[in-house]
């Protein structure tokens, strides 16, 4: 009706004065397009305000005792854990072809290789004992010294490594890309083609998949009292109060901090040939005050793992405890409290991905 | 070009919209949370660190798990800050980044100094842990005396809370004294107790200047400067994206607005357009009535447009010349108005006449009509209806004293003709260019010489077919000015009234024979016939006309002998 209206009104303007429209339509709509405009800037002009917004607020209970169970399970992207896997038994990733991660770390042999040194790519034998796999994803840092914040960082030292696995980037790669399992698999997991950020972030994915949860221990911390005999609770016992669990604490009982070796004993005077290995920290930073330090090890599995120490002296679970006890307590145990310790110590045995290990 | 100008503002507009658009959104608040949410976290985290840092130093919780998870939690917001997606360190700005290269500084500082801290801690812990237990042993072994043993130990543990200057001196002396024994005494466990004390005096001094540090670190200001620093970096985005999208809405609408504009101006000339057109049709129309349509489809042109100026074609066709007797002074009797009222009349019915005998009205010319047609027959048909028709006029319109009837005369003939357009570029029409013409013409003014309304020439009299529905005498033989050939004419006296038509009938065949005495010189002969004529129908003009003349040749020829230079037709060599 009323567009019937207009039309009608707009012939007779059109018939009439076509150039005053022409004038009068100009002047309505450049009009509308300043007015209509403007009003949108200066009414809607912002004046800021940025919402509050309450912190969450963590609470925290925290249990007495010094050493924490491992958790039943933890968030890992299975994908990345099957990739990480097969990276971590491939041989591609060292020079010759030799080893892989998986040479030294050994699954059936408690995570590690049961030897004093592991032999490395081309022979030869690495200047420190190969600590266990196990748990690693618990360490708050990594090697022997602590030179490597993330297990990323570890993976990539060790393969770029002139002594480990003496490769680098460039041939893993070519090597990998070879396979084209690899690379469909890099495309479905990275959306990407073979890259050393993703080779080491899915190799960390595995490592921090091959946790040992359950083990008698932890299900004691859980509320079983059962779960362990009497004089393996002596030992805990014995453990706490001779001061074990000044550094052998937390979730892996060990591996969150750093200490001096031979802190109330010179252990490397009476083992003699002190090899640059032996510095510790300090071969990593350069302080004086990091000589001999080393990182707590974890004492998670620890009956698996022999040979101990990071020379790989210690030959016996009996043995590593006598050698704790007079340099780092300044203190000889006797036979009874050794073996309650010990006892203690074959508690943690934990479950590799349900399996009891052995 | 009005069009190309639309395109071209409106690109115009697509490119302004785009790039308000994209300045719109250069910092947009998800990752603008995300920073202030990693501020947030590390904030949080650095205050438990600190506190978890306290509790570790005084036991209250037994692992290093906690200081180690919030130094991860710092950790990853740093990466987070340092090296993700949308980093601090992507955004540019020096000052921030300057910032957060202090802060990692800060950090790293910081972590050194807690796994000092943490080392420390554990060897200071177990020393307090230990120290009682060797006291007790030595004193059961009875190597020292006890009570200075307690003193001892009493003194130590004292000095683990308070770390007050003059115990620290009493301990220095106890341990010096201790350590004179020890030479004598020789016992582990002595050396035990006095490693442990000295342990506890130096790691308790140590470590509560390491916790000084470890708490006087600038962390918390460096972050808060940061935070404050990118609060402002991100208002002053925000200001310029939301005032970027501000323009964008305003733009958006004046494009609208502009659509708008240009969809009234269509709008307007589609119907302009559509006036124009009408206008045209009407003009055309009109256009047509000046130019007659058969002179297009004579041209063999489908419109009026096609024609061009020097178009042509030739062809036998017949011209109709019609005039009203005497009209100037019956028009000086009349106003302008009255004139044209009058002539617009009489032509008004005359028209139709002609174009219902498939007739086309080449031109007026005042009163006068020329007409052209194809056929003959047609032609002559069309005359005699002309005349009818003004009789009928005549009793319609003309019958009162002030508006006496009036009298035409019209002209017939035919010939080739040369049908075409003259003129100049801007003014062109149509014409035709014959003899055939001004005989047509001359015939039509002879009509008043002989006071007969219609007369044709020889050509139509000898190109008509049907002879018998027409009333045709012979006139006589003319020739007119500028042509030697002389030309028989013959009247048409269909629409006479029926007393002049019978008697027409009646003297036809004497008048006829008077003529053929005439041109034939027997002048007396010729004027006996005529004398028996003009007593049947003395009115008749041409008979009157044929008597002078004879008569005059009677006057000029007594001796009877043949005249050599009589002409065998009249000159007309005026109206």
């Amino acid at each position: 009706m009323s567009l019937k209206f207009f039309n009608t009104w707009l012939y007779r303007e059109i018939t009439e004065n076509q150039s005053k429209l022409s004038k009068k339509i100009n002047f309505i709509f450049l009009g509308l397009g300043i007015v209509l405009p403007s009003f949108i800037l200066f009414y809607f002009w912002p004046v800021y305000a940025l919402p509050a917004r309450s912190a969450s607020i963590q609470i925290t209970t925290e249990s007495t005792e010094p050493i924490k169970p491992i958790p039943i399970s933890i968030e890992l992207d299975f994908q990345k854990v099957e990739l990480g896997e097969k990276l971590f038994f491939d041989k591609q990733l060292s020079k010759n072809n030799t080893v892989s991660c998986g040479s030294c770390h050994k699954l059936e042999m408690g995570g590690t290789d049961q030897s004093k040194y592991s032999v490395l790519f081309n022979n030869s034998l690495s200047s420190v004992n190969s600590p266990t796999i196990f748990n690693v994803g618990f360490n708050f840092k990594q090697f022997w010294n602590g030179r490597s914040e993330t297990l990323e960082e570890q993976a990539s030292v060790t393969i770029n490594n002139s002594k480990s696995m003496g490769s680098n980037w460039e041939e893993v790669i070519s090597k990998l890309s070879k396979d084209p399992d690899y690379i469909s698999k890099f495309k479905l997991i990275y959306k990407s083609k073979i890259k050393p950020e993703y080779i080491i972030n899915a190799i960390a994915e595995y490592e921090r998949s091959l946790f040992t949860p359950n083990s008698r221990f932890d299900q004691y911390l859980r509320g079983d009292t059962n779960a362990i005999d009497k004089d393996e609770l002596e030992g805990y016992t014995l453990f706490k109060k001779y001061g074990c669990t000044s550094c052998h604490q937390g979730v892996n009982i060990g591996g969150n901090m750093f200490e001096t070796f031979g802190v109330s004993g010179d252990y490397f005077a009476m083992r003699g040939n002190i090899t640059e290995a032996d510095y510790g920290r300090y071969t990593f930073t350069k302080n004086e005050s990091d000589k001999f330090v080393f990182k707590v090890p974890s004492l998670r599995n620890v009956s698996l793992t022999a040979p101990y120490l990071h020379d790989g002296s210690a030959e016996t679970l009996e043995e590593v405890v006598r050698i704790m006890s007079i340099y780092q307590l300044g203190r000889t145990l006797n036979s009874d409290e050794t073996s309650k310790i010990i006892k203690f110590l074959k508690t943690l045995t934990g479950e590799l991905k349900g399996k009891k290990l052995e | 070009m009005k069009k190309r100008y639309y395109s071209i503002s409106l690109l115009f507009f697509i490119i302004v919209l785009s790039f308000l658009y994209y300045k719109s959104r250069v910092l947009d608040n998800i990752r603008a949370e995300n920073i202030f949410g990693s501020f947030r976290n590390i904030k949080e985290s650095d205050s438990q660190l600190d506190e978890n840092i306290l509790k570790s130093r005084y036991y209250l919780i037994k692992t290093y798990d906690p200081i180690n998870d919030t130094l991860m939690k710092i950790q990853s917001e740093i990466n987070f800050l340092d090296k993700g997606e949308d980093s601090l360190r992507k955004s540019g700005n020096t000052t921030l980044i300057a910032y957060l290269d202090e802060y990692i500084k800060v950090f790293n500082e910081k972590k050194t100094l807690i796994d000092a801290f943490k080392s420390q801690n554990a060897i200071l812990k177990n020393a307090l842990n230990l120290l009682p237990i060797s006291t007790e042993k030595v004193k059961t072994l009875n190597l020292y005396n006890s009570a200075f043993l307690d003193e001892s130990l009493k003194n130590i543990l004292i000095f683990n809370l308070t770390g007050e200057e003059d115990l620290k001196k009493k301990c220095e002396e106890n341990i010096e004294i201790l350590k004179a024994s020890s030479s004598q005494i020789k016992n582990i466990e002595f050396d035990i107790l006095i490693k442990h004390t000295e342990n506890i005096l130096q790691k308790k001094l140590s470590l509560d200047k390491i916790l000084h540090e470890i708490l006087r670190i600038r962390t918390a200001e460096t972050l808060e400067l940061m935070s404050v620093e990118f609060s402002l970096y991100y208002n002053s985005f925000l200001a310029n994206a939301n005032i970027y999208r501000l323009f964008t809405y305003a733009f958006s609408v004046m494009l609208i607005v502009y659509i708008g504009y240009i969809l009234i101006r269509l709008l307007i000339s589609s119907i302009s357009i559509n006036i124009a057109n009408s206008n045209l049709v009407s003009l055309n129309y009109t256009f047509e009535k000046f130019v007659p349509k058969e002179s297009i489809s004579l041209l063999s042109k489908k419109s009026m447009s096609d024609l061009k100026l020097g178009d042509n074609v030739k062809k036998k066709m017949t011209v109709l010349f019609s005039d009203i007797r005497s009209f100037t002074t019956l028009s000086e009797k009349m106003t302008p108005e009255e004139n044209f009222g009058f002539i617009n009349s009489y032509l008004g019915v005359m028209g139709p006449v002609i174009r219902r005998n498939n007739g086309f009205i080449d031109k007026y010319i005042g009163d006068a009509i020329m007409a052209i047609f194809e056929n003959e027959n047609e032609a002559l048909r069309a005359g005699v209806e002309m005349l009818e028709t003004l009789k009928f006029y005549n009793e319609q319109n003309r019958n009162s004293e002030s508006r006496p009837p009036i009298k035409i005369g019209i002209g017939i003939h035919t010939g080739f003709m040369m049908f075409g357009t003259v003129g100049e570029q801007h003014r062109m029409d149509s014409t035709v260019i014959s003899d055939a013409v001004n005989l047509a013409s001359r015939i039509e003014s002879i009509t008043k010489f002989y006071g007969v309304p219609m007369l044709i020439s020889e050509d139509i009299y000898n190109a008509i077919t049907y002879k018998d529905q027409f009333k045709i005498r012979y006139i006589d033989q003319i020739t007119v000015k500028g042509k030697n050939i002389p030309i028989k004419i013959y009247e048409i006296f269909n629409c006479d009234t029926i007393e002049t038509i019978e008697l027409k009938e009646k003297i036809k065949p004497m008048y006829e024979k008077s003529l053929d005495l005439f041109y034939t010189q027997n002048f007396s002969e010729c004027a006996t016939i005529l004398e028996e004529a003009v007593t049947i129908y003395p009115e008749d003009k041409p008979m009157q006309i044929l008597q002078e003349r004879n008569l005059e040749r009677l006057l000029k020829t007594a001796n009877s002998e043949l005249d050599a230079d009589f002409a065998m037709s009249l000159e007309m060599d005026s109206k």
